[in-house]
């Protein structure tokens, strides 16, 4: 199970002082969910959203120590495609009531569809903007993240948080014409998006690889990840910036996946440690990767 | 109005691409014979294809602004910096790119391996993969987002171009390669400005360990406040802030 632990320096809402309602997709035929994964969407189709957000003022001021007049910001941003750019959809201010009980504030953003493509990251964020507080630990500097989550949202290339393709190797290159598989790893920036550095390309001229990943055999799948995991883990622990700490690293990072990796293969062991068994013992730090990511036991 | 659509490289592509381009013997590689590949794709629908009449000007445009800084002989790093700031405002700019072509990352594969290798090479060498492939460090890629973020006039954002005269090379991979922090203009923008007051009073040369920590800082500051949705007096302050004691504590008093 994953854990945060970034720690605050002030004092956060509990999880009864907002209900976030769901995103949903706006059409001329009404509204739905919005799905991981949006079919028949190309630059012409323009996506817009609403969603609900309850919040319980009383709740949240007694919670954050936070007065009346108090000032939260609600802002929704996006990030879409390999070039990762954060643009700014959405900004509102709302002066908080410590006497209510209840607001709803609803949220609608339209993301043109020649702003978007591949997969898009809608992220919703409440912090303070100017605060009237009693409390020393009350969260009194503006830009205090509140409240916050993202929905991802694919566009093209299907589902799946992991770009995969595939292309016949034998027109490339020689000598990886019969290998099953490629890793197309960038420079692995820890803070980079895992998505658009790590891509997996399986080759075309093995039927037989396809056909296992397609019909999701599990022990190709099992292959596949150990060998995708041993091959970001022996890269990123060489990088003095890799602390294994998920929380280090901007959420869907290359270090915060390598992070989650780690602490599950390695339960308990540090960089250094996990570092120390790739180099003295090689075929116990590949077997125990093997051994949770190739398991027969689908996660 | 239809979005002109881009050729771009699948990832396999670029980096089976490069690697034969990288083994070539020489130190430069001559014009390429064809801007078009037979592994070149296309987004399915929603555009229409750039026409090959625009991409040999986009191709003759960079090339003439390479030519100007002593494209195709070896060039001094002044020279490159020089061709970084004016390529930088042509890719985000002038050449009419649409934006969420230009967030493609093999789109700038294609401008690196297919479109522009003779001033890849130029300007980078061939063995720099990150400059060839698609990915943050893509020479063209980079430039476009350097543009961008800091340069061009959009989403309610003057131009800024003026401004970045003043960045050293070492302040601008500071910024627009970290994402996490910088992703967003606004944010990016008041950065490069903050960067400029600092070494304004510490001298450039002395910016680059300072800008360092100072972004850095701001990465770590930016887990717990927002700094996109700051106004922006606020978040200069917050910039100014930062960088002095980055300052302070290489030993420059403020």
């Amino acid at each position: 199970m994953r854990t945060e632990r970034l720690g605050y320096p002030y004092l956060k809402p509990g999880e009864h002082a907002l209900s976030p309602g769901a995103w949903a997709r706006v059409t001329e035929a009404g509204s739905e969910p919005l799905p991981e994964v949006l079919p028949h969407w190309d630059y012409s189709v323009d996506v817009c959203l609403r969603r609900k957000l309850v919040v319980h003022p009383a709740i949240l001021a007694a919670d954050c120590g936070l007065d009346s007049s108090t000032v939260l910001g609600i802002s929704v941003s996006v990030t879409s495609g390999e070039q990762p750019v954060r643009r700014n959809c959405l900004d509102e201010t709302y002066v908080l009531d410590a006497e209510s009980d209840r607001v709803e504030i609803d949220l609608d953003i339209n993301l043109p569809g020649n702003s978007l493509q591949g997969r898009m990251d809608v992220a919703t964020l409440l912090t303070v903007r100017s605060a009237s507080s009693h409390h020393p630990l009350a969260p009194t500097i503006p830009g205090a993240r509140l409240w916050e989550d993202t929905m991802p949202c694919q566009l093209e290339s299907g589902g799946g948080r992991l770009g995969m393709e595939a292309e016949d190797f034998s027109k490339g290159s020689p000598e990886i014409a019969e290998a099953p598989w490629f890793f197309l790893v960038g420079r692995l920036d820890l803070q980079e998006h895992f998505g658009a550095n790590v891509r997996v390309t399986l080759n075309e001229a093995r039927s037989d690889v396809i056909e296992s990943i397609r019909g999701r055999d599990p022990v190709a799948l099992g292959f596949l990840a150990t060998d995708l995991v041993r091959h970001v883990l022996t890269r990123v622990l060489d990088d003095p910036e890799f602390s294994g700490e998920p929380t280090d690293f901007e959420p869907d990072s290359v270090g915060r996946t390598a992070s989650y990796w780690m602490s599950a293969a390695f339960p308990g062991k540090d960089r250094v440690q996990v570092a120390g068994i790739r180099n003295d013992q090689p075929e116990l730090f590949e077997a125990t990767i093997a051994s949770t990511f190739g398991s027969r036991h689908d996660r | 109005m239809t979005v002109e659509l881009l050729p771009r490289l699948k990832p396999v592509t670029a980096e089976f691409l490069w690697r034969s381009i990288s083994e070539v013997p020489g130190d430069d590689l001559p014009e390429p014979k064809s801007i078009d590949h037979s592994t070149v794709l296309y987004t399915a629908t929603g555009g229409t294809r750039i026409a090959p009449a625009r991409i040999r000007e986009i191709r003759h445009d960079l090339v003439e602004i390479a030519k100007r800084q002593g494209f195709p002989n070896a060039s001094s790093d002044r020279q490159k910096t020089a061709f970084d700031a004016r390529a930088a405002r042509y890719l985000a700019e002038e050449a009419g790119l649409a934006f969420a072509e230009c967030c493609r990352s093999g789109v700038w594969a294609y401008f690196a391996i297919v479109l522009l290798p003779d001033v890849t090479t130029w300007r980078f060498s061939r063995g720099a993969r990150d400059r060839w492939v698609g990915g943050i460090r893509n020479t063209f890629g980079m430039l476009w987002r350097r543009g961008y973020l800091l340069g061009a006039a959009h989403s309610g954002l003057q131009d800024n171009w003026a401004a970045l005269d003043r960045l050293t090379q070492d302040a601008f991979v500071q910024i627009v390669e970290r994402p996490g922090v910088a992703g967003n203009p606004v944010v990016a923008r008041a950065i490069s400005s903050g960067w400029i007051r600092a070494a304004d009073r510490v001298g450039q040369k002395n910016m680059e360990p300072i800008a360092r920590m100072a972004i850095r800082w701001l990465g770590a500051y930016r887990r717990a406040y927002d700094l996109d949705s700051l106004p922006p007096q606020v978040l200069d302050s917050w910039v100014d802030d930062t960088f002095s004691r980055a300052g302070e504590f290489h030993g420059f008093k403020y």
